[in-house]
């Protein structure tokens, strides 16, 4: 390129090099192939051997994991990036015809820990799905049109992707454009993106997986807005959500 | 004769920091740009063994950050808007000098995508023309005119913000 390559490219090119990428993201990128190694071994392996070997990665990635991330990440900022990301025009890996779509793609897609679908949030016409890929850890997101061009999006992390995951009670936080309630269930900690005004313990998880909620936990995330919130006609009385 | 395949600490390390300035000039914010790089190595972790030609890592890294930028990411209206013209600007090098570093990537930020990616990665100095071409998927030439109006662009936005 040397010859198209003027004093001013070369000064331009070496401030461009003056710019440094964050100190701990090799560390991320770095983990990234024992996570692989670790999928890919439970995934292919023979039962006996995927038990040993992935006990033994398992153990290894647990280190890793332990020695790079000790403190999983914060509840709040996974929040406030995906309600960015929401807010923004993204793709989908699949778009679903029916609900059935749906579970089967989350379940195919999340081989480690059963997924459970609220059923009042699948009963809403689907959009499809997608992958997510948030520092460094894997997650997926399914997406519900609610009608009126609204849309509902639950994404799902494991649980141990943060540091304080919400518990089995429905935690309820503000979140720009956007309402977020977060629970967490069989190791799966669920985040339910409703547009801002909805109150998505009402409409989607008075009864959750067939179960109904007890008391809703405060959340930890700062919020504005104080929307009421009622028990749902036939299911159990649900305490009205702290906003903190 | 094929090279031999790199580990994925040896491919970490030659590429992580030209990936990170590519994704930089592509997404919001640094968040966004990490997000980017994982992706690609994440995809290279679970992929990576499957490319024939080990040689062809790098564009592969590349290619992948793009695409999965592209298919991330909507053109929303940052990548549109009016574009500076074309006329060639008359850039000298003290004016670039007095620019910092930060100021060059928002530079390059404003710059319409197609002008954009190539510009980024022919100063990143560690890609060919024919890697560019690659990793753009365009042809070669189409990867010169490019770079030839994205450097007028760019000395035009320099050297107004010098103004």
């Amino acid at each position: 390129m040397s010859e198209n390559f003027d004093k001013t490219d070369a000064l331009l090119a070496r401030k461009l090099a003056e710019i440094a990428p964050p100190g701990d993201l090799r560390a991320r990128l770095l983990s990234l192939e024992q996570r692989a190694k670790v999928v890919g071994e439970a995934r292919h392996a023979n039962w006996w051997a995927r038990g040993i070997s992935a006990a033994a990665a398992l153990i290894v990635a647990g280190f890793v994991a332990f020695s790079i991330w000790p403190h999983g990440e914060p509840m709040s900022a996974a929040t406030a990036e995906l309600s960015e990301f929401l807010s923004s025009r993204f793709s989908l890996e699949m778009k679903a015809e029916n609900s059935d779509h749906v579970r089967e793609w989350l379940a195919a897609n999340n081989p480690e820990h059963p997924v459970d679908l609220p059923a009042a949030l699948a009963a809403n016409n689907p959009i499809g799905c997608r992958e997510l890929m948030w520092r460094g850890h894997r997650g997926t997101l399914a997406c519900f049109s609610l009608g009126n061009g609204k849309e509902a999006h639950l994404a799902m992390f494991p649980d141990d992707t943060f540091a304080n995951p919400p518990g089995s009670t429905p935690k309820v936080a503000s979140a720009g454009k956007w309402t977020r309630a977060a629970w967490s269930r069989n190791g799966m900690t669920y985040m339910l993106f409703v547009p801002a005004g909805m109150d998505p313990v009402k409409e989607f998880l008075s009864v959750l997986g067939g179960q109904r909620t007890g008391k809703i936990a405060s959340s930890s995330l700062r919020s504005t807005a104080r929307p009421a919130v009622n028990a749902s006609a036939g299911a159990a009385r649900i305490a009205s959500p702290v906003w903190t | 004769m094929s090279a031999a395949r790199p580990d994925f600490q040896q491919l970490v390390d030659a590429h992580y920091q030209s990936l990170y300035r590519f994704a930089l000039s592509l997404a919001r914010n640094e968040s966004d740009a990490c997000d980017l790089v994982q992706q690609t190595f994440s995809q290279w972790a679970r992929k990576g063994s499957q490319l024939r030609d080990p040689s062809l890592a790098k564009t592969w890294l590349f290619t992948t950050l793009r695409r999965e930028f592209l298919a991330t990411v909507r053109k929303s209206a940052r990548y549109s808007g009016e574009p500076p013209g074309d006329d060639d600007a008359a850039l000298e090098p003290h004016q670039a000098e007095s620019i910092d570093a930060a100021e060059v990537m928002e530079c390059l930020r404003k710059l319409p995508l197609e002008y954009r990616e190539p510009l980024v990665l022919f100063y990143l100095q560690d890609v060919s023309y024919s890697e560019i071409a690659a990793i753009l998927e365009v042809p070669i030439g189409t990867v010169m005119s490019r770079l030839s109006r994205g450097k007028a662009r760019l000395r035009n936005l320099i050297s107004d913000k010098n103004v």
